[in-house]
């Protein structure tokens, strides 16, 4: 063979002689741009799909909940790894984001009994991303005094709403609009799922995602090569907020009444954190992998266990055994299986 | 005048358990380099011990708290096995983690065998009247066993090799282990210490408030205001900011209401990371 012969596509004909040369993966794949939404994409969200598909035809209330967290938890997770993952920010904003939109659902929900349960969600989203627009000062504090910083905000936030707050530390009671074996709450959780999965696509896709991953190696280098760090950093905190604030006007509108302890609850980040961790921190398919596992092996453990300090007990124990032994987590398992200890020495003795 | 006083009073016991929370914190950022989550589940924990002791076999709190520190070290024993050996060089955010974590696991034994009703101690709430204000009398022993534990804790990293060692590490850890300062060991000992300290602070929480298993995991962000506002590096800057947070609660939750004071210490947080990034101390981390 001496000739490589090019595939004889229409589309690839010889370009002419003057024109810059065109990146051909545009007409191998017609439906994503830059690889947006792209085939993760579409997998992702067909396989969510499918699982409401059978939950709904199954009809069965206790797998309706069980889908309802493991949507929520894969958008706090999707969400955190944009900003925590990509940016290497640790932000425990989540439960800002929930807590302020399912207060707005709440309170809108009980003026307007009526209203369209999207329309709130989208007014609940528009909240949350004005508020974490809001917060956006809290970047001047870095490392682990930014954590400690949003950390602050979210337990102030309890505490404030809990004090000062529409119905104090009792909550609001509201009609439940939307139980979670209800259709259209799955559906709607479901669209919110899919839509922040394509944000993180976008910012794991663009350049966007390309400074992002430069801020979390060497902040201060990445500035002085022209990244604007700052600006990234906001625009990557603030593109997560829209769809924890939605899912919270969800999630009120599927509860009798919420209160602060529950929808300010900090273990709504840690939750987001151990799920990302678990799957594989700064992929697609990490937060949305642990979040699956994590959420069935909760519900497992649950059934099993019944007492809730066992339950704890195990949690905990889970989240040390899969930090200390998969730091990269289930999608990074193979490297870290070749890395460990034990793999070079038995790969040496093998070569001597 | 007698107001002014009653303030002061009602904010001794809260500055202890602050002080302690925090200044085990600064030790762990400090030298560990690992904020860490689980420090008050083990202030949780030795109040808990206290409580077991005072309740099985009749005795003072003052005496359980031998029993409290002796679980607070090997809390910290854990702590070196679970999360700072195998963690010493993953990413922080791993590290925290990491210690939620081991909060969990604590809070979790001891819902198991406490249950999550409150407890205290009967009979431990008693006061006696100073310069026209009541000072309860659970607040001179929380001060003067906290002022103890503190100082002890300063002869030790000021005047003794092992001391010299910790702050060695914690100003620079690479320097440290070339002029033969073992930071394995030192690391070990800083768990220890910060166990130790910790579980301290739960004669604090079982002689003042009603023990719950989430009660410690609730303080500890107190203990993080002390720690952002004051800085690394200083230890009696952490001592001084604790007692103004603690002055401070009180006298708002005195005068205007018991939510502003819950409040204070965020505000102050959130007020003092805007302007100054990273604390007020001098920047280490």
């Amino acid at each position: 063979m001496t000739v490589a012969t090019p595939p004889t596509d229409a589309s690839r004909a010889e370009p002419p002689p003057n024109e810059p040369q065109r990146a051909p993966a545009r007409s191998r794949r017609p439906w994503s741009s830059a690889g947006i939404p792209g085939a993760p994409w579409l997998v992702s969200v067909a396989g969510m799909a499918v699982a409401v598909a059978v939950v709904i035809a199954t009809g069965r209330p206790d797998y309706a909940q069980l889908l309802f967290q493991v949507l929520l938890t894969t958008t706090f997770a999707v969400t955190w790894n944009i900003i925590g993952g990509l940016g290497g920010q640790h932000s425990f904003a989540q439960p800002i984001f929930f807590g302020t939109g399912a207060y707005f659902g709440a309170l809108m929900l009980m003026r307007w009994p009526g209203a369209s349960l999207a329309l709130v969600m989208l007014g609940s989203g528009v909240v949350a991303a004005l508020f974490a627009a809001v917060l956006t000062p809290c970047f001047r504090a870095r490392g682990p005094y930014f954590a400690i910083l949003t950390v602050a905000v979210a337990e102030g936030l309890r505490i404030a709403t809990s004090s000062f707050g529409p119905g104090r530390t009792a909550g609001l009671y509201l009609p439940i609009k939307a139980s979670p074996d209800d259709p259209t709450t799955l559906l709607l959780a479901l669209c919110t799922v899919a839509l922040a999965l394509l944000t993180f696509r976008v910012f794991e896709r663009t350049v966007m995602g390309v400074g992002l991953r430069m801020v979390d190696v060497d902040e201060d280098a990445a500035a002085a090569i022209g990244v604007p760090t700052l600006r990234l950093k906001i625009v990557a905190f603030i593109a997560g907020a829209p769809f924890c604030g939605a899912l919270g006007a969800l999630f009120a509108a599927s509860q009798t009444f919420i209160d602060p302890n529950t929808v300010f609850n900090l273990n709504i980040a840690v939750t987001a954190i151990l799920a990302t961790l678990l799957g594989g921190i700064g992929t697609f398919w990490g937060p949305v992998i642990g979040s699956v596992v994590w959420e069935l092996l909760s519900f497992q453990l649950r059934d099993w266990l019944q007492q809730p300090g066992i339950i704890l007990v195990v949690n905990g124990v889970i989240l040390l055994l899969v930090i200390d032994l998969m730091p990269r987590g289930l999608f990074g398992i193979g490297a870290t299986v070749r890395q460990s200890r034990f793999f070079r020495a038995t790969r040496q003795a093998g070569q001597s | 005048m007698s107001t002014a006083i009653q303030v002061f009073f009602n904010s001794l016991s809260t500055a202890a358990i602050y002080a302690m929370l925090a200044i085990g914190l600064t030790i762990f950022l400090g030298t560990l380099r690992i904020l860490n989550f689980a420090q008050g589940d083990f202030a949780t924990a030795g109040g808990y011990t206290i409580f077991a002791v005072v309740t099985a076999f009749g005795l003072s709190p003052y005496l359980g708290v031998i029993a409290a520190m002796v679980v607070g070290a090997a809390l910290g024993a854990l702590f070196f096995a679970t999360v700072q050996s195998p963690l010493r060089a993953a990413p922080q955010i791993n590290q925290l983690l990491a210690t939620f974590g081991l909060a969990l696991i604590i809070e979790g034994i001891l819902q198991f065998l406490f249950t999550a009703t409150p407890k205290s101690i009967p009979g431990s709430h008693g006061s006696i009247e100073v310069l026209g204000a009541y000072l309860p009398t659970a607040s001179i022993v929380d001060v003067v066993f906290a002022a103890v534990l503190i100082s002890a804790l300063f002869l030790l990293l000021q005047r003794t090799n092992l001391g010299r060692g910790i702050r060695a590490v914690s100003q620079n850890a690479i320097g440290a282990s070339l002029v033969g300062v073992n930071p394995r060991y030192v690391s070990f000992i800083v768990c220890v210490i910060g166990g130790v300290l910790s579980a301290g602070a739960g004669l604090v929480l079982v002689t003042t408030l009603f023990l719950t298993p989430t009660i410690g995991f609730e303080q500890i962000f107190k203990g993080f205001t002390v720690v952002v506002v004051a800085g690394l590096g200083n230890l009696y800057r952490v001592l001084i900011v604790a007692a103004l947070l603690a002055l401070t609660e009180s006298a708002t939750s005195y005068f205007i209401s018991e939510g502003i004071g819950q409040l204070a210490g965020f505000v102050i947080i959130v007020a003092i990371l805007l302007v100054r990034p990273t604390g007020l101390g001098r920047v280490t981390a």
